[in-house]
């Protein structure tokens, strides 16, 4: 059971100001070889995910947009096709590292002008009331130590009308799927990131956290908490991802 | 449901490559920029919004605000509205009902009418426009040649069953027959008018 000065890092158990700085560690390791590790561990498929998630945020174009724990700015380079020139994406993520390694990546890319770069903790956004039409989080919200709050600071920022779009890797939705899927991220997951970036605790953190992470019906549950409204979720590759999606009315 | 905003992005990348093949797309988007147009499908109950930009027309499959013009029917309906010579037919026969900005939708069905696509230029993106402009050339001369073709086919069928089956009869046959026929009508009933006048003046007397 958690009491209240701890919380789960993993399959840990950790004090609750402990979690940032241990989550920071992991993703500094990770940092430089986040992208290549990405498309192994998912084979690629996070590629459809992320996009999948951009099309249910239906953005328009001149759309202000959050990309939070944006890290390597997949996302943010999607987004930034949709809002055009008008609108703006402000890529921001905890980890100054991963928001370096991001960065450069977009001006490698040749993606500027209305992308903003914010090094921000989610669950206290430095953003006024009512500014963004849409504020996503792809694959962090596992890593927040109070999710409730970084929901309810999500809502805060959000413009009425705005949604909330949460892509996170969640639960499976069948046996035969979890069976394969414990199998890859408990055995196969931690070795592949020992062999290509040379961190297996990191990546044997990442599959515990997902394992810990609220399952869809309770994260869903969370965000009316926080003041979401006509919430609901898409599960994809048999639950193993989901978008979670959330209005401010 | 998953199917809706994955349909609606293949739609959306479908629908702008198609509009870039006009090389003044973003000239006839202009005057549509920043609108809304929601297209609601009938017997699915399904709702998309069509959001043209300066350069693409982006598609959602939810939208929170007040679309400017709604659309309502059925694929079919919907799909003869944008193609047809005289869409307002559609709407007065109540296949397709309008709701909210009319110039919208006009503006809106006017933007496909006016697409002047050029499969010779997309070609030539591709091939240069040597190559292009031969193979449209073929293309072409292929379609015409099978537009000559059938005219003629018409023509040899028509004069083979007239004048050597003489299985139907030629044009001016068929119009001196009715001829007669109206001259017979009139005959008759300019009798009948007279058979009536005479009844009339028998009883009378």
């Amino acid at each position: 059971m958690t009491n209240d000065n701890t919380t789960h890092f993993g399959f840990k158990q950790v004090p609750k100001d402990d979690k940032v700085k241990l989550v920071r560690g992991v993703f500094d390791s990770v940092a430089s070889q986040y992208d290549i590790m990405n498309d192994l561990m998912s084979m690629g498929i996070h590629r459809v995910w992320k996009r999948i998630a951009v099309q249910l945020a239906n953005i328009r174009e001149g759309d202000q947009v959050l990309d939070l724990a944006g890290g390597t700015g997949d996302l943010t380079t999607l987004f930034k096709k949709r809002v055009g020139d008008s609108g703006q994406v402000v890529l921001a993520d905890i980890n100054a590292e991963m928001l370096t390694t991001g960065r450069s990546r977009l001006i490698d890319k040749g993606l500027t002008g209305n992308i903003r770069y914010a090094q921000v903790n989610a669950e206290c956004l430095p953003f006024e009331d009512n500014t963004f039409d849409c504020v996503c989080i792809g694959f962090g919200l596992r890593n927040v130590t109070d999710k409730l709050s970084a929901l309810k600071s999500m809502h805060r920022v959000l413009k009425p009308g705005g949604r909330v779009i949460v892509l996170e890797f969640s639960h499976p939705t069948d046996k035969i799927t979890e069976k394969v899927y414990d199998f890859y991220s408990f055995k196969l997951l931690p070795k592949i990131g020992a062999i290509v970036a040379k961190d297996e605790d990191s990546y044997r953190y990442l599959a515990e956290s997902i394992r810990m992470h609220p399952k869809q019906d309770e994260l869903k549950q969370m965000m009316e908490e926080a003041g979401l409204e006509r919430c609901e979720f898409f599960n994809m590759t048999q639950g193993i991802v989901a978008v979670h999606r959330g209005y401010k009315i | 449901m998953l199917i809706k905003p994955i349909f609606a992005g293949i739609l959306e990348k479908a629908l702008n490559q198609f509009l870039q093949m006009d090389q003044d797309i973003a000239f006839l988007l202009q005057p549509l920029a920043g609108k809304v147009v929601a297209i609601h499908i009938q017997p699915l109950a399904e709702t998309l919004f069509l959001c043209p930009n300066n350069d693409n027309i982006q598609i959602l499959e939810q939208y929170s605000g007040e679309p400017d013009t709604t659309l309502t029917g059925s694929i079919s309906s919907l799909a003869m509205m944008g193609l047809s010579e005289t869409p307002l037919q559609s709407f007065f026969s109540g296949a397709v009902a309008i709701e909210g900005d009319i110039e919208t939708g006009e503006q809106f069905q006017a933007l496909f009418k006016q697409l002047d696509i050029d499969p010779e230029e997309t070609l030539s993106h591709f091939t240069g426009d040597i190559i292009a402009h031969k193979t449209a050339n073929l293309v072409r001369s292929n379609l015409n040649w099978k537009k000559q073709a059938l005219e003629n086919f018409k023509l040899n069928l028509t004069e083979f069953l007239q004048e050597e089956t003489r299985d139907l009869p030629s044009k001016p046959e068929v119009d001196l027959y009715l001829d007669q026929v109206d001259d017979i009508r009139s005959d008759l009933d300019r009798l009948q008018a007279r058979i009536e006048q005479l009844n009339t003046s028998v009883k009378a007397s």
